[in-house]
């Protein structure tokens, strides 16, 4: 593929995402409600595959513990809502940084593990977590509370979304939380892709590639693995607190899913594309189309997505998204640092005459 | 002032002791050639002065100052370079961004500036051509030069080259001391670096 072609390439599919984008942000003005709330359960699920995959697929810290920050997340905001008598929308932002918080400690302990015991050290943590959450009874122990009548009719700028849409207070309450869902989806692509490009992004790809020659060009795996893990935990405690505002009720075993909130997120990378930016994407967009066209068969579709999970494990290992790239060499979103051309002479001194060593 | 200094340094694997109280002096724009039979220990040597192995004890100077219970990154920052007998290189990185790190972090060079940095040690190791392919596909001779030059962009005061030359042919092995020659001194007797090479076998140890 020539460069020019690669570039219309590039430029039409930045129109196209505008375009979508702009779709999505306008969606709630004529779409039926059931199609918001199908499109926030889609985008609350591609915020947690996109932390997943930057753990798992960019910084190599294979979790199946993220399930932990859902759930601090999803008790943090009722906590301030029913015990501090918070407006939800601040809730939200409690959740994420309480548990951008817990990351902290979280890492000190699993970072001494690694590989598969990593996997299992973050899933006892996030059981501990789901433990502790159950004993905490003002928020209903072990059977867990829903959020008081009428708090999400009072949230901040409900009243207003409910006059712009002319639509029943409810209708607006999911057309806020389908927006949240939106930004958060958004800002955390873009700040992925700039991440991942900075000078931070890079030193983590190289640490994926080799850790101990990492360490010895001056990259640091330990700090920066820690930033993406407390990041990612801040990321994935808005998303919990966000999901859980709309069901307005939590209970241990839902919030500490481990099922819902980590085994699908990662069946939902490693189809979409583990390592690679905009596999989540895909993956989500693979796995809600299953969901939908299997409706009628109940479980099925758990099944199906089951052996598609396998087969690609086995025969593209790279994912949907990851093999395409491979195939056509259209990567739209190039991670990759490109050398500069040169022409004129070389800026700095000239070379040396050479020298025999000892 | 020598830039480098062991102090009595030693190292056991388990019963078997493999650095035995070596002691030596480096000083700046020297070149040291380190040669010993296969399990003699040079490799451990320079993992002991990299900082990916902690001596057990005595003690590593670098321009006076005790490094010794310093990590292998901040040693780098503080310029300790070094190649592996094996290339080890970021392999799904393009050969430029592998000296991209090398130089953004071990190198501290501003964002600006790398670049153009990159690209002069590049051209010099003749690594130009290759500069955005992928690492992994290159062959031997090419992965050694990557090293070289991934170890000259952290901006070293010693550099320690381990049996750089190792599993090259003759001609091969030539060329690339030629370019290890480009880099020796005179280009930054300078900023103070200095050379340290490891030619293990006769046919490497130009």
């Amino acid at each position: 593929m020539n460069l020019s072609s690669l570039a219309t390439g590039r430029s039409s599919v930045m129109i196209l995402s505008v375009v979508i984008v702009a779709t999505l942000f306008a969606l709630p003005f004529f779409a039926p409600r059931t199609v918001i709330q199908d499109l926030f359960g889609v985008l609350t699920l591609l915020v947690l595959a996109m932390n997943w995959n930057m753990l798992a697929g960019f910084a190599g810290l294979v979790s199946v513990g993220q399930q932990a920050f859902v759930g601090i997340g999803a008790y943090a905001i009722f906590a301030a809502v029913i015990l501090w008598g918070l407006d939800p929308l601040v809730g939200i932002l409690i959740g994420g940084l309480v548990a951008a918080l817990f990351a902290v400690p979280m890492a000190f302990f699993t970072f001494r593990l690694n590989g598969a015991y990593f996997a299992i050290g973050t899933w006892v943590v996030a059981d501990i977590a789901r433990l502790a959450a159950g004993q905490w009874k003002a928020l209903g122990g072990g059977t867990g509370t829903s959020l008081p009548k009428g708090t999400t009719k009072d949230m901040f700028g409900v009243d207003a979304i409910k006059h712009l849409l002319d639509v029943s207070t409810a209708a607006a309450t999911d057309a806020l939380t389908y927006w949240i869902a939106l930004v958060l989806a958004l800002v955390l692509f873009v700040a992925s892709y700039l991440f991942l490009r900075s000078r931070i992004g890079l030193g983590l790809q190289a640490i994926r590639d080799n850790a101990n020659a990492a360490r010895s060009v001056g990259v640091d795996p330990v700090r920066i693995k820690a930033a993406i893990f407390i990041l990612s935990g801040l990321g994935i405690g808005l998303c919990g607190a966000l999901m859980f505002l709309q069901i307005t009720r939590v209970t241990p075993d839902a919030a500490f899913s481990v099922i819902d909130w980590t085994a699908f997120v990662i069946f939902v990378v490693v189809i979409g594309g583990i390592g690679t930016l905009p596999g989540p994407i895909v993956g989500v967009a693979v796995f809600y189309c299953l969901q939908r066209l299997m409706a009628d068969y109940g479980t099925v579709y758990l099944i199906i997505l089951g052996l598609l999970g396998i087969g690609i494990m086995l025969f593209a290992r790279r994912g949907l998204w990851g093999t395409f790239v491979d195939r056509t060499g259209l990567d739209l979103l190039p991670l990759r640092h490109m050398a500069p051309t040169r022409s004129g002479p070389s800026a700095l001194p000239p070379l040396p005459a050479t020298q025999t060593l000892a | 002032m020598p830039i480098l200094t062991l102090k009595a340094v030693s190292k056991s694997f388990g019963a078997l002791k493999v650095t035995d109280d070596v002691s030596f002096d480096l000083s700046d724009g020297e070149a040291l050639g380190i040669i010993g039979p296969n399990g003699a220990g040079k490799s451990t040597l320079f993992n002991l002065i990299t900082g990916n192995f902690a001596a057990d004890s005595g003690q590593i100077f670098l321009d006076g100052r005790d490094v010794t219970r310093d990590s292998a990154m901040k040693r780098c920052e503080s310029g300790v370079g070094r190649s592996f007998q094996i290339p080890q290189p970021f392999g799904r990185l393009s050969v430029y961004e592998n000296l991209l790190v090398a130089a953004r972090f071990g190198g501290t060079v501003s964002a600006a500036d790398a670049p153009d940095f990159c690209m002069d040690i590049l051209e010099r190791t003749c690594l130009a051509p290759q500069a955005d392919r992928e690492a992994v596909g290159l062959p031997l001779l090419q992965r050694k030069r990557l090293e070289l030059a991934r170890a000259m962009a952290t901006r070293p005061r010693i550099i320690l080259l381990d049996e750089i030359a190792g599993g090259l042919t003759e001609p091969e092995c030539r060329e690339l001391v030629a370019t290890i020659g480009k880099f020796t001194l005179p280009a930054r007797r300078s900023s103070g670096s200095s050379t340290y090479c490891m030619p293990s076998t006769a046919s490497s140890s130009a």
